[in-house]
């Protein structure tokens, strides 16, 4: 048993059963001509108070829906189901599926903050940073003067200089730069939660690693529960605390990261890590993932991932795996989980590097 | 003529630089500009000072971070772009003296069609309006005007098999967007080798696909390269990405910075022992599999004195890197550093006085930053020139 896991990173700034947000049962649908396409399939989970959780899954693994669902925001004809609620620090659980127009609209931004893809494009060309962030504060009746000032500070956190930034038009900033003035813009109203999704994709690694390091030193100063999603797995080691995979629309193993990543459970998971360009393992170890995720109105029978499988069989076709626990803070939904990591062998840090 | 050992491509004392050819600048006159404050911009200096060969059936991987000047290196080693200084030569014939008529030997069509490139966005590359059958035709009509529709087919058809995407029947009659990205690299990288090319250069290929679909394409490309003895360059920010094709067919990579070759070497050489700090620093950068190194990685902060790239219209003196290099001193300010020899190594060259024991570098002063950037900014602008910062 690859058994490498050293449980040294106790985390300070959480605690266990202290959720900021939980999803219960979430599934998104798209009735279509072809039949009900299912981009997020009865997903449950607990976000706790001040953890960074990292959502990993390939295109068309639904992540971007699961982020969507977080906030209410899943585009029409999208039907969303299930219950969605949010425990703020004050005041009782927010049902956010149940929220007048205008409350939802003072959860996103001031509650829970989103930092979308393609964040490129997401400034008006015609405005400069300053009067991005004036429209925000205005917009919710937030002080300008002591928003503005949040902002300078938020800037400078970034290793951004504030007084350029909030004179500068989009057009002048690097990628890089403008992707931090985004993520200064989405903290300027204090929220809790900040969802970010495939928030670095763009970048450059050097520029994807150095934001990463800056929100990992700023969560604690501004109080934040990170959820960050990626398809790219080993990005998200070391940032997040846990991380939740998700394959066809299901997540199917959540603990904590360095469990996954060293002692991963789920078929799945061991191809993926296996599947990715790294500098550890040998070059002959690194393989690409057979076959093809499925179609969300064709979801198989039985386990999803099975037609993939190097351990499916009969029971797996007919039988969906339930979660099993692999340890506390650790569960996969496999039903030969005990046996993945003969089935997918990986090793990190090898000797033949 | 055509011995194995001499190069496809050699590249000297290669300059490329970029006039700002804007209609305000270009056809606006000079005391009208000064009136309405319009500066001549200094010239983007995207590569200077390579020297580089590529061999038949070779593998160079190009890495470095956005505006490092890799894809106009790449660009210019296929003919693509015109260098400003220096040459490029195709087989021992200069690419744009043969353009210009001066070398009659070989025709500029004939290097033209052996220099193939592969885009990064495949989806943009690819004519949306036309099956993948008839975008696939098209080089071929061009270069092999004989075919007739039924021979043509059958060569595209046997492309397609070969690259893994089956029935090929029902794909050749689809259109791109009928395609998953992976799909469409492969119908790309089909295109660029119908033409039977010398070498194809590769830009960002796989970095627009998920990362577990990275390797399947590798894959490929590798394959593909020797079966039909071509010649790649990869352009890749990710120094994963150029371990894996460089390693496995043994390549070489080079890492760029701010448009120079800093580090150049086989993959076993610039990954297990890199010696610029540039190079370590992408190498910080590549996320790691393993827990506790990667927490330790979070933990770190990043092995440059500042994350943004400088301004290339205005590289720093000397080490270009000297700015944001966690071993910078005086020395560095002052001069350039050549390319050295790494002891025992076969092909690892580094451009860092570090790679000299006597070097006067190691009596100098270390660099501080408030001298090297005359302020506190913590940022330097990106396109606006200094003076005006």
């Amino acid at each position: 048993m690859a058994n490498n896991v050293v449980n040294t990173r106790e985390s300070t700034s959480r605690s266990a059963n202290d959720p900021i947000l939980t999803v219960r049962n979430a599934s998104v649908r798209f009735e279509m001509d072809k039949g009900v396409s299912k981009v997020l399939n009865d997903v449950t989970i607990d976000i706790e108070r001040g953890e960074t959780l990292g959502v990993v899954g390939e295109s068309g693994s639904g992540k971007s829906m699961f982020a969507d669902a977080l906030l209410d925001a899943v585009v029409d004809p999208g039907i969303l189901t299930g219950e969605i609620t949010y425990y703020p620090k004050e005041g009782d659980p927010i049902n956010v599926l149940d929220l007048e127009p205008w409350e939802l609209r003072e959860v996103r931004w001031e509650h829970i903050s989103m930092v979308f893809q393609g964040a490129m494009s997401a400034f008006n060309p015609t405005m400069t940073i300053g009067e991005h962030f004036e429209e925000t504060l205005d917009a919710h009746n937030w002080d300008k003067v002591e928003g503005l000032e949040r902002a300078k500070q938020l800037f400078s956190d970034l290793h951004l200089d504030p007084e350029r930034m909030l004179s500068s038009f989009p057009h002048e900033l690097s990628g890089g730069q403008k992707q931090r003035a985004l993520i200064a813009l989405s903290l300027i109203l204090e929220p809790e939660v900040l969802v970010m999704d495939e928030p670095t994709a763009a970048l450059d690694l050097l520029m994807q690693r150095s934001i990463l390091n800056l929100l990992y030193d700023i969560r604690d100063k501004y109080d934040l529960t990170l959820v960050f999603i990626s398809h790219d797995l080993p990005i998200v080691s070391g940032f997040a605390d846990r991380l939740a995979v998700l394959y066809a629309f299901e997540f199917v193993e959540v603990g904590e990261a360095n469990e996954i990543l060293g002692d991963a459970s789920h078929p799945y998971t061991r191809a993926l890590l296996k599947s990715t360009p790294n500098l550890e393992i040998s070059l002959e170890e690194m393989r690409p993932i057979e076959g093809e995720s499925p179609d969300p109105v064709s979801h198989p029978r039985g386990c999803s991932y099975h037609p993939r499988c190097p351990l499916g069989d009969d029971r797996c076709t007919v039988d969906d795996p339930e979660f099993s626990e692999v340890s506390a803070s650790h569960e996969v939904r496999c039903h030969y989980w005990e046996r993945a990591d003969e089935a997918v062998p990986l090793a990190f840090g090898g000797d033949d590097r | 003529m055509t011995s194995r050992d001499e190069p496809v491509i050699s590249i000297r004392d290669l300059e490329v630089h970029f006039e700002d050819n804007s209609m305000t600048s270009s056809m606006a006159p000079s005391w009208l500009g000064d009136r309405l404050g319009l500066t001549e911009d200094p010239p983007v200096r995207a590569v200077d000072d390579v020297d580089l060969d590529l061999g038949e059936n070779d593998v160079l991987a190009l890495v470095g971070e956005s505006g490092c000047g890799k894809t106009t290196l790449g660009k210019t080693m296929v003919g693509l772009t015109r260098p400003t200084g220096g040459s490029v030569e195709y087989r021992g014939h200069d690419i744009w003296e043969v353009r210009e008529g001066e070398d009659d030997d070989i025709t500029f069509e004939e290097i033209r069609r052996s220099l193939q490139i592969i885009h990064q966005d495949p989806g943009s590359a690819l004519n949306p309006y036309r099956t993948v059958l008839e975008n696939l035709a098209v080089p071929l009509k061009r270069w092999h005007p004989h075919l007739d529709y039924a021979q043509r087919r059958a060569r595209i058809l046997k492309m397609l098999k070969r690259t893994g995407i089956s029935p090929p029947e029902d794909y050749s009659q689809r259109y791109v967007h009928q395609l998953s990205g992976g799909e469409q690299q492969r119908v790309a990288l089909i295109r660029a080798l119908l033409v039977e090319p010398e070498v194809i250069l590769a830009d960002e290929a796989v970095s627009a696909l998920d990362v577990s679909l990275r390797i399947g394409v590798m894959d490929l490309f590798l394959e593909m390269q020797e079966l039909f003895d071509t010649s790649f360059v990869f352009i890749s920010h990710d120094l994963a990405n150029a371990r894996y094709l460089a390693g496995k067919s043994g390549g070489k990579i080079a890492v760029m910075y701010l448009g120079e070759v800093v580090e150049i070497g086989t993959a076993d050489e610039i990954i297990n022992d890199p010696q610029h700090p540039y190079t370590k620093v992408l190498q910080w950068a590549t996320p790691k599999l393993d827990p506790e190194q990667a927490a330790q990685a979070m933990r770190e902060s990043p092995p440059v004195r500042k994350i943004d790239i400088p301004d290339a219209t205005n590289p720093p003196s000397g080490c270009r890197f000297h700015t944001r290099c966690p071993e910078a001193r005086e020395a560095c300010r002052a001069q350039s550093p050549d390319l050295y020899e790494s002891d025992g190594e076969e092909y690892h060259r580094t451009k860092c006085f570090r790679e000299v024991d006597d070097h006067e570098y190691w009596h100098s002063e270390e660099v501080t930053d408030e001298e090297t950037y005359g302020g506190t900014s913590p940022e330097e602008p990106p396109n606006a020139d200094e003076a005006s910062s």
